[in-house]
């Protein structure tokens, strides 16, 4: 039996290897994915720019200005006039927030009866409106602290009983630096090896639109022996890709590795079975290549990045879509890989994940081999 | 010729209906996806799960706690009363924050040369969700500090000095507003694309592009008939989901919806240039198909759903600027969101004009040597 699955097995190595558009897109295409979209995706905002409009122009106005820019993270591109200026600049997708200081600031604020300023946020690209919002806010407080520290001092109150009356001690576990590389490079492993899954799927269906399916059929071949073989080329080149990717993203995205190799490969196994079992179960059902590999789509690529939880906590999901989401093997993946490269957990925190992996494997595996008939329509 | 046209088109369609599957799929799967991903992801990050270990208990530490409760980012769940459960939580992923309040907290906080500390443990493995975290936590700390501050000295309360914010284009700084629409272009050109990459790889593999050839259709009828099936369907799919995203997920639309309907099609013809050009270039439906694919996540990228493409490194929005959908998406958010017209985005359409004519052109010198002429 291992011979005759051995023997499919290499047939379709040689498929993939006689296509050159093939072999590079089975074998190296997830890692130039890899790169390029790890390059892309794992930034962090940095810096947005801003506006202010200045109608109050004292030297209390200025020095709030100088609190705002003060750091890297928000840059002041210039002054502006009006506030037609300013809702042209957001229009045109050049600044995300404006600052807006009204006349008689520095007398409110020394009179300590108000604080005339506006915020003005560009919510059409939330993630740096919201980012460019927390640090004007953050330099506000900062400005108001001192503003009332040289009150205090002023009427002979000591400002070290003032000054910074909380000591924040921050520590993040994991990634201590909080990079976005280091979570998402491998959860995009993850996502990205999604892809053999896809290639798998479009082989098959491929071989039904042709008709050499059933050449494979009048083979002494048993159903299991034909679906094994399929399947282990591909399981075998996305084991690869794994650990080429582990050194893409420890040489090129310094992310470290803090698991257990070998508890990796298992991992990675019992994944690609999960995901490959799903493939063919879709390639049994679909008629053509086009119908086969738009459903892959649906099931790999799309909820890959939208709800694996790559980008979007699966924690902040309403109850309904985690359920869903975590039916994905892609999900279960990301876990895993992010629990193995982050933590450097093993199975006493992953064995959850990896269960889910393999009831995966096995209940879609089982039903594709019940449904795949060895017989001609 | 529109008779030939019209001939070659109903071809397609009489092969589709063979595929039932695939119909299925390609009219109703973007659909579905949108709905699953809007529900999924178009809230904000919140309730975060977050434990709390108050070692002071004292009406000062309390209201620390509650404060921090208050705070919608945070879900505060029971955490026992062991520090070290807090260490297999954080590993298993149950807990994203850990706050722990030391003893004499409240002692410190009133004696004139202590500073109480307060320790914070994010769990940095969601870098998304910690990022959020940090940024409410910060905010809140800062909050209650800088209360303290106007409290001991002269100052009136944080209320009445706070600036006031106002949140364009979106109020509520829903981020479904952003995401979705993101979605439903991605997904408009994806299908698009899908569709035209395989009109003639299929043919190609399967033997039957000759026959096309020796019929009297010209190259033009050819390329004619492949396309606009593509981008019948690429259209159909972007009306459902625009209604989808109107109707059902309450996505504004302030601008012109007849320029909206008008840049989509334009956008499509676009997208379906280089769905041909891949057609053609590739030797097998598998090629096709895996080129689309792998176009796919470039293009994802450049969408801007994950990262906007202003904080991506500098070379990557260089490369931004020749994908349409970059382009694309710029002129929808600006449309539904902002409501504004041609007179600002105009320059992002001429973008897509010219990708569009050069791409064209490619295509055509493709055809003429993938098909001979």
């Amino acid at each position: 039996m291992i011979r005759r699955t051995w023997a499919v097995t290499k047939k379709e190595f040689l498929h993939i290897v006689r296509s050159p558009g093939m072999l590079f897109l089975v074998t190296a295409s997830p890692l130039v994915m890899l790169i390029l979209m790890a390059y892309a995706l794992a930034v962090d905002i940095k810096s947005v720019p801003i506006v202010v409009l200045d109608q109050d122009l004292t030297p209390l106005s200025r020095s709030y200005i100088r609190q705002i820019v003060s750091g890297p993270d928000l840059v002041l591109m210039r002054y502006v006039g009006s506030l037609s200026e300013i809702n042209d600049l957001l229009e045109r997708d050049i600044i995300r927030a404006a600052i807006v200081i009204s006349p008689g600031f520095e007398e409110q604020v020394r009179a300590l009866s108000g604080f005339p300023v506006q915020i003005i946020v560009d919510g059409s690209e939330p993630k740096a409106g919201g980012f460019a919002f927390q640090h004007i806010l953050g330099h506000t407080y900062n400005f108001l602290e001192r503003q009332a520290l040289q009150a205090a001092t002023a009427q002979g109150i000591s400002p070290t009983l003032l000054e910074a009356p909380l000591d924040l001690r921050l520590r993040v576990w994991y990634n201590p630096d909080l990079k976005a590389v280091q979570d998402i490079v491998p959860a995009l492993i993850a996502v990205i090896l999604g892809l053999p899954a896809i290639s798998m799927s479009a082989a098959l269906a491929r071989e039904k639109e042709h008709g050499s399916m059933e050449m494979l059929m009048a083979t002494p071949l048993g159903k299991f022996e034909l679906l094994a073989g399929k399947i282990l080329p591909y399981v075998i080149t996305g084991v690869a890709d794994v650990f080429l990717s582990l050194i893409v993203a420890r040489v090129l995205f310094g992310v470290r590795f803090r698991g257990n190799l070998l508890l990796l490969l298992v991992l990675s196994v019992d994944y690609f079975v999960a995901s490959l079992a799903i493939a063919l179960l879709i390639a049994i059902y679909a008629r053509t290549q086009r119908a086969a590999t738009v459903f892959a789509l649906l099931v790999f690529l799309f909820p890959g990045f939208f709800l694996s939880g790559i980008f979007f906590p699966l924690i902040a999901m309403p109850p309904e879509a985690r359920m869903e989401a975590s039916m994905l093997p892609v999900t279960q993946f990301v876990a895993i890989l992010r629990g193995l490269f982050l933590k450097g957990v093993g199975l006493e925190v992953l064995w959850g994940n990896a269960l889910t992996l393999l009831v995966m494997g096995l209940l879609f595996g089982t039903f594709a081999v019940l449904r795949f008939r060895k017989k001609l329509a | 010729m529109f008779q030939r046209i019209g001939s070659l088109i109903v071809k397609e369609f009489i092969q589709l209906r063979r595929d039932l599957l695939f119909v299925i799929l390609i009219l109703l799967g973007p659909a579905s996806e949108l709905t699953a991903v809007a529900y999924a992801t178009g809230t904000e990050i919140r309730n975060l799960p977050t434990a709390i270990y108050d070692y002071d208990r004292s009406p000062e530490s309390r209201e620390l706690a509650q404060m921090i409760a208050n705070v919608e980012t945070f879900n505060v769940i029971d955490g026992g009363t062991d520090l070290h459960d807090a260490t297999e939580m954080l590993d298993r992923g149950e807990v994203y924050m850990v706050i722990v309040i030391p003893p004499r907290f409240s002692d410190g906080l009133h004696a004139p040369t202590t500073r109480p500390q307060v320790q914070v443990i994010l769990n940095g493995a969601e870098s998304a969700a910690a990022g959020k975290a940090l940024e409410a936590i910060e905010g809140t700390i800062n909050r209650y500090s800088t209360d303290i501050v106007l409290e001991l000295s002269a100052f009136p309360s944080l209320e009445s000095l706070e600036p006031s914010a106002r949140v364009w284009f979106n109020e509520e700084l829903r981020q479904a507003n952003y995401t979705i629409p993101s979605e439903l272009g991605f997904m408009l050109y994806v299908v698009a694309l899908w569709v035209a990459a395989l009109g003639f790889s299929r043919e190609r593999e399967l033997g039957t592009l000759e026959q096309l050839l020796v019929s009297p259709l010209s190259r033009f009828e050819l390329i004619m008939g492949k396309s606009i099936p593509a981008v019948i369907i690429g259209y159909f799919n972007f009306l459902l989901m625009l209604a989808m995203t109107v109707f059902l997920f309450k996505v504004p639309m302030r601008g012109s919806l007849p320029l909206l309907l008008v840049l989509a099609f334009f956008y499509i013809l676009v997208e379906l240039q280089r769905g041909l050009l891949i057609s053609l270039l590739s030797e097998t439906q598998q090629q096709a198909l895996l080129t689309v694919f792998m176009l796919a996540f470039v293009d994802m990228t450049f969408s801007g759903y994950a990262v906007p493409v202003e904080s991506m490194p500098l070379i990557f929005q260089k490369i931004a600027f020749i994908f349409p959908i970059r382009h694309w998406m710029i002129i929808m958010r600006g449309i539904m969101l902002k409501g504004v017209g041609l007179e600002v985005f105009w320059p992002h359409v001429v973008v897509i004009g010219v990708l569009g004519i050069v791409l064209t052109g490619v295509t055509l010198l493709a055809f003429r040597r993938a098909l001979g002429d």
